[in-house]
Order: structure tokens, then C-alpha cells, then sequence
């Protein structure tokens, strides 16, 4: 190689190193600026996802427990939604395969591993039917804050600081970085830069010994065709119906008062489906 | 499949040889159920869900936890023999045996956290959705109008383990191991030594004097500790048994569980 173009190549190695930094520059910004950049970021993002009636995604979610003795836990879930009332889901991975159906009334289960089915009473809309699974049948689901009818809400919180952090590369695609902190959870989300749609999410469990962490990539969302079938519940013959176990319902504190009268009548607290 | 009629509540009245024999057999069976103070929740729910878990479920922000747990079985055994009789009419009655059987299972979880309070209580429904509260604990009305447990429904009524070693060791730090595994405790999978045992078609696991069903909590598959169901067959007995006799019949007593001997094993049997 001559000294002519080695010295060449000194100087465009510089000048690439220079135009990084440059560039590096620009994307920081202050904090002001990166929490209005993030949450316009985000409400596009829970605009767009609360216009689509129907869609669908597949996700790769990893359960991280540092330093735990469970380890790490992959699945695979497959997820369709019709609003304002029907979700069908699969799952695949360190857990066994499932398979779930909403649909405006009830949630049914199936866990091919045991060859089991279990259903139970859901509310009439998804919005309380994501609140009824997580609070009612303890049902664990990263990914249900993008299917509200407002992500946006689903996410923020008046104490939640954070904002945009930088522009990543997920798989091939190009994605806007945000970061956020609340009392009980961090959470990171990256929406893709075109659509504005959720490319990747982990949510970092401060309260839980260990910190757990789930990271949740979407491979695209789409607009399926679907039918009132997609949302029919399909039990394979032979599998066995299982009991399905609700959580303790918490009661305020202020009806925690005198007996009633009558140890059979109702008392208000328990949250009841009609 | 899960016919809980039969053991939530129970009116036994048989006719045999004497006029007047009356065999009341009723088992009240009162479980005082649980808020879940303890979560198997290891991470992985969204953020909202988060949100609502650390608000709701307790997460023990100030660090004070606070759990006592009894469970004190009570059994009275009252065999009256009463014989009346007079010129015209001739009334024997034998074998008035009352078993009251009476499994009080208190446990009190007490999480003191900025703006939640546990309650002795907890209320969840069976499959119809139909929900009555008792003050000291949990009664569900279910699909056919039973109170304890619905048909399909269930009550929550312990905490759940990732496995039965991992009980044992939470159990034999925080309570004690002497109890056994109470009644509605959940063990992410069986005790590795478990087997399948089958009362009225349904399998149940069984391992070292406990009765495990299958149940769906937190969408995954996870066992529960039940009661013995009557007709189950075992082929050894349980540590800690002892040798019985009620209502004329020789059984052997582990617990609440009254074993009879048959000629392949042990069957439970409920009187």
C-alpha cells in the first residue's frame, strides 16, 4: 500500500470516527426534550394500535431471573385480537404448549403438556377482560399493555420519568428507543422508527427478588383475516376439564367492619361477573 | 368430573333392620381461606399488571410480614345408643353415631403496606360467577348452589410453591413442618415421589399422606392439596397413623383421613 493512500485511509477512518461522535451528539438529548420526544413517540404508537380493530403478532418472550435458580424461560406466543371483545393465543416453550380463547364471556385454557382444559367468566370487554386475567386468574401477560384500547394509559403513570434514549437496531428493523422508570417496574420499549409500532419491550421487576426481566420481541404485527372461529375454543378430544382457580379478591379495608346480620348475605367486595 | 356435592356437605340417612335407626352422618366442613400474601409471581406480567399486583396483592413495601398459620383439626366422636320402650310400640334406636368432623384451617396473612389490609377472608367464585362472603373466611356459592367450592370454580385458599421441597422449606422456616401441607397450598408440579390415584374417574396425585388435584392458577397447570376422596385406594399407609374403630369399623386414622383395609391397599373412607 503507498504512504499516498494509506494517509487516505488514516483520514476517512477519522472523518467516519468524527461523523459518529457527531452523530452521537446529536441523538443525546436533554432531558425535556427526550421526555416530550418519548411520549410523542409513545402516544403515536398507542394511536396507531388503538385504530387497528383487528391484528396480530408473534412475540419471543424471555423471562430473565438473574442469578435465580429457574434461569432463563423462553416461549413463543402467537397472539390475534379483534376489538373491542376476542383474543385467541398459542404458546410454545419452556413451559409447554398452550393454547387460550376470549371471547366476550368467557376464558378457556388448554395446556396440551397435561392434556387439560379449565374455562372461567371474563368480562365483556377486553380492556377489563386484560384486568380481569391479571387480577382475577393471575395471569401473567407482558405484552397485554399494548392491547388496551389505550397503551398509552396502560403505561404511563403520573410518577413515571423517562424518555427517548437513542435510535437501536431490532433484528433488521429500526427502532426508537424509550426507557422509563416507575416505583414497581422499569421498562423499555423500542417502536420502529416507520410505523411506530412495538419492536421489542422488557420490563425489569424491581419489587421481586432478583430483579427479574422480561424481554418481549414482536416479529411485526399484521391484520390478519379472521372469523368468528379464530375465537371458538378448541379442546382436542380426551383432555380432561380442570378446575380453574381465582385469586382472593382484596376487600377495602372499611367493609372490614361488624359481621352482618346474616352470615349468608352478601357482602359487597367481591367482584362479581353477570 | 369434580363433584364437590358430595364432600362439601354431606346428609347421610339409612334404614336397615330396626325401625327407628337413624344414622346421621353430617360433616361440616369450614375452610377459612386466605388472601395470597406470598405470590409465585417471579416476573412477567406487563406494566400494568405490575402496577395492579404491587397495590393489590401486597408487596410488602414497609417489610413487615406477618403470617401465622394453625390448622386444628377437631373431631368428636358421640356414639348414643338409646332404647325406649312400652307396652304398644317398641322403639330401638342403635347406633345414633353423630361425627362431627370440623377442619378449621385459620390462617392469617397480615401484609402492612402503604393503603392495602389483608381481611380473614377471601372471596372468589365458582363458574357461574356467584359470590358470598362470610366474615371469617371464603364461601363460594358454585354451579350448583353448594357452598364451598363450585363445581369448576375454586377458592383460593394457600400460597403457591415452585415444588414440594420448596414448600418444606418455606413451611419449616415460617410455620413449622408437623402440620403437613395444609389444604389448598399449590406446588407448581407434584411431589417427585407422588403417584396417580383415582376416586369417581378423576386422577388425583398422591404422596405422603397428601391429596393433590390438578387446578389451572396463573395459566399454567399447578396442584393443589384436597381432602382424601372417598374411594381412593393407597398402598401404604402414611407415618403417623393410628389403628381406630368407628361406627363398628376397624380403620386407621392418618390425620383427618380414616383409611379402611381392603385387600389391595388402604381405601378412604368418610363417615
Amino acid at each position: 500500500m503507498s504512504p499516498r493512500l494509506q494517509h487516505t485511509l488514516q483520514l476517512f477512518i477519522v472523518v467516519v470516527v468524527i461523523a459518529g461522535a457527531a452523530c452521537n451528539r446529536q441523538q443525546a438529548l436533554n432531558p425535556e426534550a427526550a421526555s416530550a420526544k418519548g411520549d410523542a413517540l409513545l402516544r403515536e404508537m398507542s394511536k396507531n394500535m388503538a385504530a387497528v380493530q383487528t391484528f396480530a403478532y408473534t412475540v419471543d418472550e424471555r423471562r430473565q431471573i438473574p442469578g435465580g435458580t429457574q434461569g432463563e424461560k423462553k416461549m413463543t406466543r402467537q397472539v390475534t385480537v379483534r376489538r373491542p371483545n376476542a383474543l385467541a393465543f398459542t404458546g410454545k416453550g419452556d413451559r409447554g404448549e398452550t393454547a387460550g380463547w376470549y371471547d366476550g364471556k368467557q376464558l378457556t385454557l388448554v395446556s396440551h403438556r397435561d392434556k387439560v382444559w379449565a374455562r372461567g367468566p371474563m368480562p365483556p370487554t377486553l380492556d377489563e377482560a386484560l384486568d380481569f386475567l391479571s387480577d382475577e386468574y393471575d395471569v401473567e401477560m407482558p405484552t397485554a399493555d399494548v392491547l388496551y384500547s389505550s397503551p398509552y394509559d396502560a403505561f404511563m403513570t403520573k410518577d413515571t420519568t423517562g424518555g427517548w434514549v437513542d435510535t437501536q437496531k431490532i433484528g433488521d428493523r429500526s427502532c426508537e428507543h424509550l426507557a422509563y422508570r416507575q416505583p414497581v417496574v422499569d421498562w423499555e420499549i423500542w417502536l420502529s422508527t416507520d410505523r411506530s409500532l412495538p419492536c421489542q419491550l422488557k420490563v425489569t421487576y424491581k419489587q421481586i427478588p432478583g430483579t427479574p426481566s422480561t424481554l418481549v420481541t414482536y416479529h411485526g404485527i399484521e391484520n390478519p383475516q379472521v372469523t368468528d372461529d379464530t375465537f371458538k375454543p378448541k379442546v382436542p378430544d380426551g383432555y380432561h376439564r380442570i378446575k380453574i382457580i381465582r385469586r382472593a379478591t382484596v376487600i377495602d379495608p372499611k367493609l372490614d367492619e361488624p359481621a352482618p346480620a346474616s352470615a349468608d348475605a352478601p357482602t359487597p367486595g367481591g367482584k362479581q361477573i353477570k | 368430573m369434580f363433584n364437590h356435592a358430595t364432600r362439601g356437605g354431606r346428609f347421610v340417612r339409612r334404614s336397615r333392620a330396626f325401625r327407628g335407626v337413624a344414622v346421621t352422618v353430617s360433616v361440616l366442613l369450614a375452610l377459612s381461606t386466605v388472601e395470597l400474601g406470598a405470590q409465585r409471581k417471579s416476573g412477567g406480567g406487563s406494566v400494568k399488571q405490575s402496577r395492579s399486583a404491587s397495590s393489590n396483592a401486597g408487596a410488602n413495601k414497609s417489610n413487615n410480614y406477618n403470617r401465622s398459620t394453625n390448622a386444628t383439626p377437631n373431631r368428636n366422636t358421640n356414639a348414643n345408643t338409646n332404647v325406649n320402650r312400652n307396652n304398644n310400640n317398641t322403639n330401638v334406636n342403635v347406633n345414633n353415631v353423630n361425627v362431627n368432623r370440623n377442619t378449621n384451617v385459620n390462617r392469617n396473612t397480615n401484609v402492612n403496606n402503604a393503603g392495602y389490609y389483608g381481611r380473614p377472608g377471601a372471596v372468589v367464585a365458582g363458574e357461574e360467577g356467584a359470590v358470598a362472603v362470610g366474615r371469617r373466611g371464603a364461601v363460594a356459592v358454585g354451579e350448583e348452589g353448594f357452598v364451598g367450592v363450585g363445581r369448576y370454580g375454586g377458592v383460593v385458599s394457600g400460597e403457591v410453591y415452585d415444588s414440594y421441597e420448596g414448600w418444606k422449606v418455606a413451611a419449616g422456616v415460617a410455620v413449622g413442618v408437623a402440620g403437613g401441607i395444609a389444604i389448598g397450598t399449590m406446588l407448581a408440579r407434584p411431589p417427585a415421589a407422588s403417584v396417580t390415584v383415582v376416586s369417581s374417574g378423576t386422577n388425583y396425585m398422591y404422596a405422603e399422606g397428601a391429596y393433590y388435584e390438578q387446578v389451572m392458577y396463573g395459566g399454567e397447570v399447578t396442584y393443589r392439596v384436597v381432602e382424601a376422596p372417598p374411594g381412593v385406594i393407597i398402598t401404604t399407609l402414611p407415618s403417623g397413623c393410628n389403628s381406630t374403630t368407628v361406627s363398628g369399623v376397624a380403620v386407621s386414622q392418618c390425620g383427618n383421613t380414616y383409611y379402611q383395609r381392603v385387600s389391595n391397599g388402604y381405601k378412604v373412607v368418610v363417615f
